[in-house]
């Protein structure tokens, strides 16, 4: 019970932070962007035979999250302490 | 003032990749655009039900309106149900609604049969390709949706379907060997699993059913909303046990709160048979996690199915699992028992809890700007290989023998450098 209540207020946490992610909605299909990152990606799969840069991409990919998810983090903070009476 | 450039530049990269695709763009590429498949996922979420007769259909393909066909090619490789006949049709669904019908008349009513692609005894390509080029120069009014119909059951196969060449013509894609072709992304696994569908659910489930000993786990959670009557859960696997009498077969549940004990049955029969299991559940249960083991033998679960409707969702990580029998408390004597179980309760988490943040990846890998990475990884790491490479490499001899290791090395030392940079330029700098 104590345990499944902690996981629990980490994942209504994470669940937050992902509620504005979420807003922005999915990849929408046939997108030129899509499209494009599919048409380089397509240049870069014979590289992945020799050098690792699916492992760039996830760190790439990695440090955006990150960063995107901090940057939330101190929205969702910086709009919590302008509530009358908080902070 | 280094670090801050760095975080401002990521933070353009995500703010631009969240929103760039509104804004209109031309490009012209020399390869047309694949389709893609959150499409071809969304035709599969409404597959039919099983049929009469284990008859078997499912969407293939939709296709824009107006089409020309010009050659399709199909192929199904058969790898269990040998001595049974089977038929491969291909039919055309014309009337712009994917069919959700419960026998194999109302399925066809309305469509246009298109080709035969294999009459015959299964024996004759057990394990081989079935493929088939059909030339049609016939314009569809509407969309089309290709199916493909087996019969009998027993049969555990993979079906697969041509590619976009261009925007109105299809061709067939070259497959190669079986498994290894270019366009895996247009070639699916016709999943015996369908017999689970009836609506909404995902093609992936249970397939393909396994042709060793042991099934995957799935969890099986009531698609409509929930009644009383799902404190009794019916299972109905179909097995064939080939011509052994040695088998037994082994169903485990996991339900909300706890793990149920094990039902066993010794399969005294032979060749292909259905087993009806019911099970009680202590309480209404919001999700049921279910496991079949086959023991002993060479049985080949063939299809797995509940008397009504479940989504099916692939139980992921099960390397992870509490092991049941490292929270059994009973082999603890009376004294101890008590503080076992309170413990238990008190501090192994519910496996739903945990399950939850293994499906967190799965809810990101489609919103922006994530899911722009999932789709450039998948595309080249060859998970989905819709972008065919646009150049190859040349061969080199021992090419694999050098760069593998090389990139395994390459892969560790960035990840380190990475973490080492993170912690002390980053997380050392954090503001909380």
């Amino acid at each position: 019970m104590i345990s499944t209540i902690f996981l629990s207020i980490i994942y209504v946490f994470i669940q937050g932070i992902l509620l504005l992610f979420r807003a922005l909605g999915e990849i929408p299909a046939n997108s030129d962007l899509l499209l494009g990152i599919q048409n380089l990606s397509s240049y870069l799969t014979p590289l992945q035979n020799i050098l690792p840069i699916a492992t760039i991409l996830l760190i790439l990919a990695f440090e955006i999250v990150f960063e995107i998810s901090y940057l939330a983090y101190k929205f969702i903070r910086w709009a919590y302490k302008k509530i009358p009476g908080v902070g | 003032m280094k670090i801050k450039i760095y975080v401002v530049f990521l933070l353009f990269i995500g703010v631009f990749l969240a929103f760039a695709d509104n804004a209109s763009a031309s490009v012209t590429y020399q390869t047309p655009s694949p389709i893609l498949e959150t499409e071809l996922s969304a035709l599969y979420s409404t597959c039919c039900s099983f049929e009469d007769n284990y008859k078997e259909w499912f969407y293939i393909y939709k296709l824009p309106n107006g089409i020309t066909m010009s050659q399709i090619q199909m192929a199904v490789d058969v790898t269990t149900g040998s001595n049974l006949p089977l038929v491969v049709d291909i039919y055309g669904d014309d009337n712009n609604n994917l069919d959700v019908c419960d026998d194999f008349a109302s399925c066809t009513a309305g469509d246009t049969f298109i080709q035969n692609l294999f009459t015959g005894n299964a024996t004759q390509i057990t394990g081989d390709l079935v493929t088939a080029n059909l030339a049609t120069t016939t314009t569809i009014s509407g969309n089309l949706y290709l199916r493909i119909g087996l019969t009998p059951q027993g049969y555990t196969y993979t079906a697969s379907l041509f590619k976009q060449d261009s925007p109105g013509t299809f061709t067939a894609c070259s497959p190669g060997s079986f498994g290894t072709q270019n366009c895996s992304d247009t070639w699916k696994q016709g999943a015996i699993s369908m017999r689970l569908c009836d609506a909404n659910c995902p093609i992936t489930a249970f397939s393909p059913l396994p042709t060793v000993t042991e099934s995957p786990w799935a969890r099986l959670t009531k698609a409509t909303p929930r009644t009383s009557d799902f404190s009794v859960f019916d299972l109905e696997v179909q097995v064939n046990t080939g011509t052994t009498t040695a088998d037994n077969i082994v169903i485990e549940y996991e339900s909300d709160f706890q793990n149920l004990v094990p039902d066993e049955y010794d399969l005294t029969v032979t060749g292909l048979n259905v087993f009806n299991f019911t099970k009680n559940f202590p309480a209404i249960q919001d999700t049921i996690t279910v496991r079949i083991t086959m023991y002993q033998g060479t049985s080949t679960i063939i299809y797995v199915s509940p008397d009504y409707t479940f989504d099916v969702i692939p139980k992921v990580n099960t390397d992870t699992e509490v092991d049941p029998e490292g929270v059994n408390c009973e082999s603890f004597n009376t004294l101890s028992k008590p503080f076992c179980v309170v413990l238990v309760y008190l501090f192994i988490p519910g496996q739903n809890s945990l399950d939850r943040f293994g499906n967190l990846y799965t809810e990101l890998d489609t919103i922006k700007p994530f899911g722009y990475f999932t789709v450039a990884l998948n595309t080249i790491q060859g998970v989905d290989a819709s972008s065919t490479p646009a150049y190859t490499m040349p061969e080199i001899p021992f090419i694999d023998a050098i760069f593998t290791p090389f990139k395994t090395a390459m892969a560790t030392i960035l990840w380190g450098i990475f973490l080492f940079v993170f912690y002390n330029k980053r997380l050392k700098n954090i503001d909380i």
